[in-house]
Order: C-alpha cells, then structure tokens, then sequence
C-alpha cells in the first residue's frame, strides 16, 4: 500500500482550517507528550495559512509553544512525581538500578542543557528524554530554560518556514530539514563545549 | 598527563568535525533560502491580501 504524501498534506490543511487553533494546541500537545502526530506538519501548515491572512502567525506560534511547553512539563513532572514508583509497580525496578541507566543519570545531570535543547527539535526522542530527566531529577529551573529556548527555536522554524513559504512549503520539507539540522549541529556544538569545559576543569583540580 | 591531553585532542577533534557540520548546514540552509526567494516561493516580506474571509 502506497501512501499519497500530498493527499495527506491536504487533508491535514482541510482539518487545520476547520479546527484551527484548538487544532494546533491539541495536535502539539498530544505530539511533544508521546503521542506520534507529526504536529511539525499542522505547525508549517497554520503558517502557510497565516500568510494568507486566515490567522495570525504570533497567535499560531504563541499557541504552539505553549502546548509544546506545556506538554515536556507534564510528562517531566509526572515522572518526578511518579515515574520511580510506577516503574517498580510494573516490574521495571531493575531498569532503574541498571547500569545503562546509572550512566545516562549521571550524563544528564551534568550536561542536562544540551539534550534538553537537541532533542526538542526531534519530535521522536523529546517526549523519552521528558521522561528520563524527570526520573534523573534533572533541576525544575533548568529543564523549563532549556525547554522553552529549544522549543521556540523549533516552533520559530516550522511556523516561519511555512509562513514565508506559503503554499509551496509541502514541496520544500528538505529547506526545513536543513534548518533542523542546522539547530540540532549548533546544540551538539555547545554541549561539546560544556563536555571540553568540565573535562578541563576536572583535570585542573586533580 | 598524557592520557588526559590525548582525551582533550579527541574531544577537540569532535568539536571541530560537529563544528564544520554546523557551517555546512547553515551554508546549506542559507543558499536554499536564497534559490527559493529567487524562484519567488519563499515570500519576504508577505503581501498578505487584506480581502480574505476568515474560516470561522
């Protein structure tokens, strides 16, 4: 069975211009929770439609960020609060005491920033590493900073990128993708850094 | 000593190897940009129509 790319594409701008921007707040919401909407799609959409004048593109990114915030901030507290105790309830206590995970733990403790900020751009891994740093206790203040910088990095992209393209944004996805990639490149960039920093500074006090 | 220089010499290569790709896609980025701006489908700064109805 094939799937017709612009057929889709069509329909997603048929239903976005029925539900509007209920749509795109539950669509971006249900998506950065764990849910795999491609909510990026609906996001380019509304722009391209912004621009031609049946919404207002600051309403289109404010409602985006706020369901892409609000969402990492449920699924980040609701492990803190209960991750720990669920995972044991379902027998997956001895993934918590594994090493694979005592290593991550340590990881994203030290270097929470830079994977906060990479993973917002990849819809996939977002909803997981909302998760992880909530069963790591990753500092509330510092996930919610690098939440919302990564998240209006990604919701500025795919909102203008649709915007300015307008209708030939369904034929350009690969423009975005190198945007993407230049966001992703650009937090691996600093979070090497930070890694060269601590490692410095480590091997000065010993 | 020597270890831990060898350690700062692969952490510094990876920063350079990430670094170029950094440029490559944001060269890649920008000269996309441009060959659509010339093609006339990326818009700066929209003409939005003024005429439109809106859906709901």
């Amino acid at each position: 069975m094939t799937i017709n790319i612009s057929a889709v594409l069509n329909s997603v701008n048929t239903s976005l211009m029925a539900y509007g921007y209920e749509g795109l707040f539950i669509s971006s919401f249900l998506s950065a929770l764990a849910i795999p909407i491609p909510a990026y799609i609906a996001l380019a959409g509304m722009g391209a439609l912004a621009a031609q004048g049946y919404f207002n593109i600051y309403v289109v990114l404010g409602v985006a960020l706020i369901a892409n915030v609000l969402a990492d901030l449920t699924g980040y507290s609701l492990a803190r609060k209960y991750g720990e105790e669920t995972m044991k309830k379902l027998g997956f206590g001895r993934v918590l005491r594994s090493k694979p995970f005592h290593t991550f733990e340590k990881y994203i403790n030290e270097f929470p920033q830079a994977i906060i900020f990479i993973t917002r751009m990849i819809t996939e891994a977002g909803p997981v590493v909302n998760v992880l740093s909530g069963l790591s206790r990753v500092p509330k203040r510092t996930f919610i900073i690098y939440d919302i910088i990564g998240e209006a990095c990604y919701v500025l992209l795919f909102g203008l990128a649709g915007y300015f393209l307008g209708d030939a944004w369904k034929n350009n996805a690969d423009f975005i993708y190198k945007g993407v990639a230049v966001l992703v490149t650009f937090g691996l960039m600093l979070g090497v850094l930070q890694f060269l920093n601590h490692r410095i500074k480590k091997s000065q006090r010993a | 000593m020597a270890k831990t220089l060898k350690k700062h010499i692969v952490v510094i290569f990876v920063f350079i190897l990430i670094s170029s790709a950094f440029v490559m896609a944001f060269f890649l980025f920008v000269t996309d940009a441009k060959r659509l701006h010339q093609k006339g489908q990326l818009k700066f700064p929209i003409k939005r129509p003024n005429n439109i109805t809106q859906p709901r």
